[in-house]
């Protein structure tokens, strides 16, 4: 096994969170060779700019991911591969989507998770990227919104939106899912 | 039913990040509300329900070990080792090649007489890191417009203000509608490990690109010269017609790219002077 210098601070602060950067590399790339680029590249270019560090408000991991985020859409803008333009919604029309939620009855609040595993990977991959990520980091990486917002640069209003409307399409997705394929419910509270 | 006036909290809610929102009122709500209740319940089991199925993804050895070689090497390696993209690897050997072989047969004849409109020595920008620079002008112009980073603003004045304040650097970035160049991009990319500041001008006429960068002083970027006067220092070409102009001012280094011959980039430097 390679080891970087003992006492390195790039090895104790930085790479023990390789495995939170792998993570999202994989889920946002969805191809494992061109997600091993990603977090070759975003710990190459970690360590260039470490020894001036920003986000330190935010601590290393949101950092990591800020740099992983950037990498991945300029790879996607050389590949050509622009993401599509998002349908940002505002939250006066959050109301309006209410009624037509496929949650509640017969939705996806009272679905058993358990029996849908591999349904949710893959719902969770057919998001574009831009609510995919979002997504991501809110539940495996358990980020508050100001900190999404810094990984993604954007507003805290926007990563709420995004946030919205990427649960509004799982459980669109699910849905369907458990409709078609009688996915066992919990009972009635 | 005030549901829907609330639902746009729901997520805040139960993220537990409603504080943030800072509104008593729909807290109340949500906190009373059966219907809200149970949506904010399957929000928290759908965040769980994530977690579980994406715990496994973790970084398997082989990349772990991949990841330290490369730190290693850039830790030992020469300034540029960038994986920028497969098909533009070609560029640094071929550029540092060019580089040394001009340094030996080309500079000789053609540079023969002091570039340096005055004052400080003319020194050759050293061969490495004329590669270097070029190779970063080369990755960073493949982005096209997507080198701009989508935070800074189109308006030099503003750029140089964001990525000095960030960089700690006294950032070139000057309007140079009048001599027929408009702003192509803009971001804080360095040159090897020196921490700097990358703008991109599109000349009008041909869409020709030149990069300016200021990055952090770097005697080895232009070793003989000195100064704050904007004159001609040091110049380097290398394959592909591409030269480097380099300068001190304070603590700073500026470095142009682009063509050169025909005094093009000579020109643009004694016009950003």
């Amino acid at each position: 096994m390679t080891t970087l210098p003992t006492g390195d601070p790039f090895e104790e602060h930085v790479l023990p969170h390789l495995d939170s950067v792998c993570r999202m590399a994989r889920r946002l790339a969805r191809d494992e060779s061109e997600a091993d680029d990603l977090v070759q590249e975003t710990f190459v270019r970690a360590f260039r700019a470490f020894p001036r560090f920003e986000m330190r408000e935010y601590g290393v991991r949101p950092w990591l991911l800020r740099i992983l985020h950037n990498a991945f859409y300029t790879h996607r803008a050389k590949t050509k591969r622009q993401p599509a333009v998002l349908d940002e919604i505002d939250f006066d029309r959050f109301a309006a989507e209410g009624d037509q939620s496929p949650e509640g009855p017969g939705g996806i609040d009272n679905i058993e998770w358990n029996a849908i595993d591999e349904e949710l990977k893959r719902a969770v991959d057919s998001l574009q990227p831009e609510y995919r990520v979002v997504l991501l980091l809110w539940s495996f990486e358990e980020m508050s919104y100001k900190e999404i917002a810094e990984v993604c640069g954007c507003a805290v209003g926007t990563v709420m939106s995004r946030l919205y409307r990427a649960r509004r399409l799982l459980a669109e997705k699910l849905s369907d899912y458990a409709k078609t394929e009688n996915v066992p419910r919990k009972p009635d509270r | 039913m005030n549901c829907d006036r609330y639902r746009q909290f729901i997520d805040a809610f139960a993220s537990g990040e409603l504080d943030a929102v800072n509104d008593p009122d729909a807290l109340q709500h949500l906190n009373t509300c059966e219907r809200c209740a149970a949506e904010a319940s399957g929000i928290r089991q759908l965040k769980q329900s994530l977690n579980r199925v994406f715990a496994d993804e973790g970084a398997p050895v082989a990349l772990r070990e991949r990841v330290r070689n490369a730190i290693r090497s850039d830790r030992e390696a020469a300034p540029v080792t960038i994986p920028i993209q497969r098909r533009y690897r070609w560029v640094v050997p071929l550029g540092m090649a060019a580089a040394v072989a001009f340094v030996s047969l080309i500079y000789p004849i053609v540079f023969d007489q002091p570039r340096n409109s005055g004052g400080g020595g003319s020194g050759l920008v050293d061969a490495r890191w004329a590669s270097a620079v070029v190779s970063r002008h080369d990755g960073c112009v493949a982005m096209g417009r997507a080198h701009h980073r989508a935070t800074l603003s189109q308006d030099v004045r503003q750029i140089r203000a964001a990525l000095s304040k960030e960089l700690r650097l006294d950032v070139l970035a000057p309007d140079l509608a009048d001599a027929g160049f408009r702003l192509h991009s803009a971001d804080a990319c360095g040159i090897g490990r020196i921490p700097g500041a990358h703008i991109v001008y599109e000349r009008i006429s041909d869409g020709l690109l030149f990069s300016l960068f200021s990055v952090q002083r770097a005697g080895r970027l232009a070793p003989d010269s000195d100064g704050g006067s904007p004159r001609v220092h040091s110049i380097s070409q290398t394959a592909g017609g591409l030269g480097v102009i380099a300068w001190h001012k304070a603590a700073t280094t500026y470095l142009l790219c682009g063509k050169s011959g025909s005094n093009e980039l000579e020109t643009l430097a004694q016009t950003i002077g």
